[in-house]
């Protein structure tokens, strides 16, 4: 059968309904067709970048493995978290006392600072207010820091006092203690001690 | 694989190169074919006999003078005579060389009328219809439906502008189309011969008349008037009656200089082909044999030359697309018929390449997002075998990192006392010194000298510990007997050491 063309329309109507016809397919083809398919494109090749970017840093973390097995070796057993955060607390103040018994050295204040649950570890800190030589603060200092204890200064302050020599130093020390991976009970309790904290109304 | 068995059921490279070809020759404008190239140029002698030449086109894509070739139409050639078979139409000669150019119609004197009509200054689009019903208000009713085309006249000063008006029957065209029709030809153009004449005299030099012979009895004169309106007049030529064939070539000269043949100036008559003795008459006419100027590649100019190969030799040197337009004689119905089956074919061709288009983005789109699935599905496979471990190392490359920026932190008392020590002159003394979690320093002392204080930033500064050593105020209050001056300074803590670079 042989298709014959509409004999009414004219070659102009012809071109111009042709034109509107082929304009109108190509808005829809683009519409529901190219743009969902360019949009499927964008999100896979995002995808390949996040995963590619993720694949990269596993790898480089795996070849670091041995390097940071030894580093964890010659970590102290006590950089761990075991208790609970009031124990850990406890026994951070009490090192802190200890090493403060210095003679020509006072302890004027100190008070715990909150628990700062670090996702990966914990921060215990407190504030000591100490009076003396400058000397005997820098001993004091040096021997709260060194060793193999996580212990760090995040801030202090020295005051000239209006006896001769003598410092008014405040320190703020803080401890870390590490948390092991996984969704342990470990976070957990951090959580609901952070929440303790705050109840007890602890700075 | 599929792709593979595509392209082995493929025909083979030529065929598809001819395909590709005349899919993007379709997209082409007309005008830039060089129209007369690759063309057959037809004629009809006057005992029915038609003529033809294939004008010769481009050469490897370079411009080369076209050559001019005789067909055979119509009637068995020499060579088919001895086999007994029959001629190539044109169009088959054209498809035996594997061209397709525009297939031109002459039509003879004896074919048309030619007027001369006053044009009207009227849009180029309504020319045509006006001078139609011109041409049929000057012709008697019986005379029938007329096709018309026309040529436009060059202006005379004081006049108004004219044209050449071509008339012919339409009955009488379409019985010509029909007998080509029969042998498969099918014009693009039918030109009448007053458009060749006066292509051809425009070429020649020194020639007030042209004469061919276009068969064994008969002739056409032609001469171009002042207004570069041409006059063809058709000739009989009857053996033993030479003065018959001078009394018309003398109307004929007559009608283009409107004078006849004055003794005193000799009228130059350009003979195409061979120039019979007879045919010199005595008055003050010089023949001479312009046959060369029309001669094909096949034979020199003869006793006959037909139109086609006139034609044929001027047309191809014709510039003007729009005398082409106008002077074409084929039925309009024709014309308009081709002209939307043009469009038509144009616009499927685009619907098609839209098409195409849009499936080949598609499928460029489905493919690379297919590619990249495959990507992401084994990079999943991947991370999934050492995400765990790799998670792990990353939680204690984390732990360790923390450890050791606090652990670096221990050190900063100690650190920021000696490089002030270090860096503060003896009568400098300081009174508070303070260090904030972010790393600023903020410094609070006393001088002897108004002056040291000034002294502090640059000497600070050169301790590996400080940076951005500013002095913040100085000022001098009274002391017991003295004066004591007192300042105050700010600078950072320099932590680059204390960081740990990520492993």
């Amino acid at each position: 059968m042989k298709l014959r063309w509409p004999p009414l329309l004219n070659v102009r109507l012809t071109v111009h309904l042709s034109l509107a016809v082929m304009l109108a397919a190509s808005a829809a083809a683009v519409a529901y067709g190219l743009l969902p398919a360019w949009g499927e494109l964008l999100r896979q090749r995002t995808l390949t970048d996040a995963q590619a970017a993720q694949y990269a840093r596993l790898s480089r973390n795996l070849a670091l493995r041995n390097q940071v097995a030894a580093e964890f070796q010659r970590l102290a057993g006590s950089a761990v978290q075991t208790g609970t955060d009031e124990v850990a607390l406890s026994e951070f103040l009490r090192d802190l006392e200890a090493k403060a018994r210095l003679p020509g050295l006072n302890i004027v204040n100190i008070k715990p600072l909150a628990v700062r649950d670090e996702k990966t570890h914990k921060v215990y800190g407190a504030k000591l207010t100490l009076a003396g030589r400058l000397a005997e603060v820098l001993r004091f200092a040096t021997e709260v820091t060194e060793g193999d204890q996580a212990v760090g200064i995040e801030s202090f302050s020295v005051r000239g006092t209006q006896k001769v020599h003598v410092v008014e130093c405040t320190l703020a020390i803080c401890k870390v203690r590490l948390v092991p991976k996984g969704p342990s009970a470990a976070q957990v309790g951090g959580a609901i001690l952070a929440g303790k904290g705050e109840a007890h109304g602890i700075p | 694989m599929e792709i593979r068995k595509l392209t082995r059921s493929l025909p083979n490279r030529a065929a598809l190169g001819a395909w590709i070809r005349r899919l993007t020759g379709a997209f082409r404008p007309l005008k830039n074919r060089g129209e007369f190239h690759d063309a057959i140029v037809i004629s009809q002698a006057p005992d029915g006999r038609l003529d033809g030449v294939h004008v010769g086109g481009c050469n490897n894509g370079k411009e080369s003078p076209p050559a001019v070739r005789d067909l055979r139409i119509g009637g068995p050639s020499p060579d088919a005579q001895a086999d007994g078979s029959a001629a190539e139409s044109p169009v088959a000669t054209m498809a035996g060389c594997g061209k397709k150019g525009p297939v031109v119609l002459v039509l003879p004197k004896s074919h048309y009328l030619v007027k001369k009509l006053p044009a009207a200054a009227v849009a180029q689009d309504e020319m045509h219809g006006m001078l139609e019903l011109a041409a049929e208000a000057a012709l008697p009713p019986q005379f029938g439906p007329v096709e018309i085309s026309y040529r436009r006249l060059k202006a005379q000063s004081g006049q108004a502008a004219c044209c050449e008006v071509y008339i012919s029957r339409r009955e009488a065209l379409e019985d010509c189309l029909r007998g080509l029709e029969t042998l498969g030809v099918r014009p693009d153009y039918i030109l009448p011969s007053a458009v060749v004449w006066q292509c051809a005299l425009s070429g020649c030099v020194d020639t007030d008349l042209l004469v061919v012979r276009t068969s064994r009895d008969a002739a056409e004169a032609a001469g171009l008037c002042d207004d570069s309106a041409c006059s063809v007049r058709r000739l009989m030529l009857t053996e033993g009656d030479p003065a018959g064939f001078h009394r018309q070539l003398i109307e004929c000269i007559r009608s283009v200089n409107g004078k006849g043949v004055n003794p005193s100036a000799a009228v130059n008559v350009g003979c195409v082909g061979e120039i019979p003795a007879c045919w010199v008459p005595k008055e003050a006419v010089v023949f001479r044999n312009v046959g060369h100027q029309f001669s094909s590649d096949d034979d020199g100019a003869g006793p006959t030359v037909p139109l086609s190969r006139m034609a044929g030799c001027v047309l191809r040197e014709i510039a003007s697309q729009g005398l082409l337009q106008t002077a074409n004689l084929l039925p309009r119905r024709l014309t308009l018929g081709a002209k939307a089956r043009g469009v038509r074919r144009r616009l499927c061709l685009s619907a098609a390449a839209l098409l195409v288009a849009l499936l080949g983005f598609d499928a460029a789109l489905r493919i690379a997002t297919a590619r990249y699935r495959g990507v992401n599905e084994d990079l999943f496979q991947r991370i999934s075998r050492i995400k765990t471990e790799g998670e792990t190392v990353g939680w204690q490359m984390a732990q360790l990192e923390s450890i050791q920026a606090l652990r670096a932190s221990g050190g900063d008392l100690l650190g920021v006392i000696g490089a002030l020590a270090a860096g503060t002159p003896k009568e400098v003394s300081y009174s508070d010194v303070e260090l904030t979690e972010d790393g600023a320093i903020r410094l609070r002392g006393q001088a002897d000298s108004v002056s040291l204080p000034f002294l502090l930033p640059e000497s600070l500064q050169k301790q590996a510990q400080f940076r951005r050593v500013a002095l913040q105020s100085v000022g001098q209050k009274q002391q017991g007997a003295g004066a004591a001056t007192d300042f105050r300074l700010d600078c950072i803590l320099d932590r680059k050491d204390r960081k740990v670079a990520r492993p």
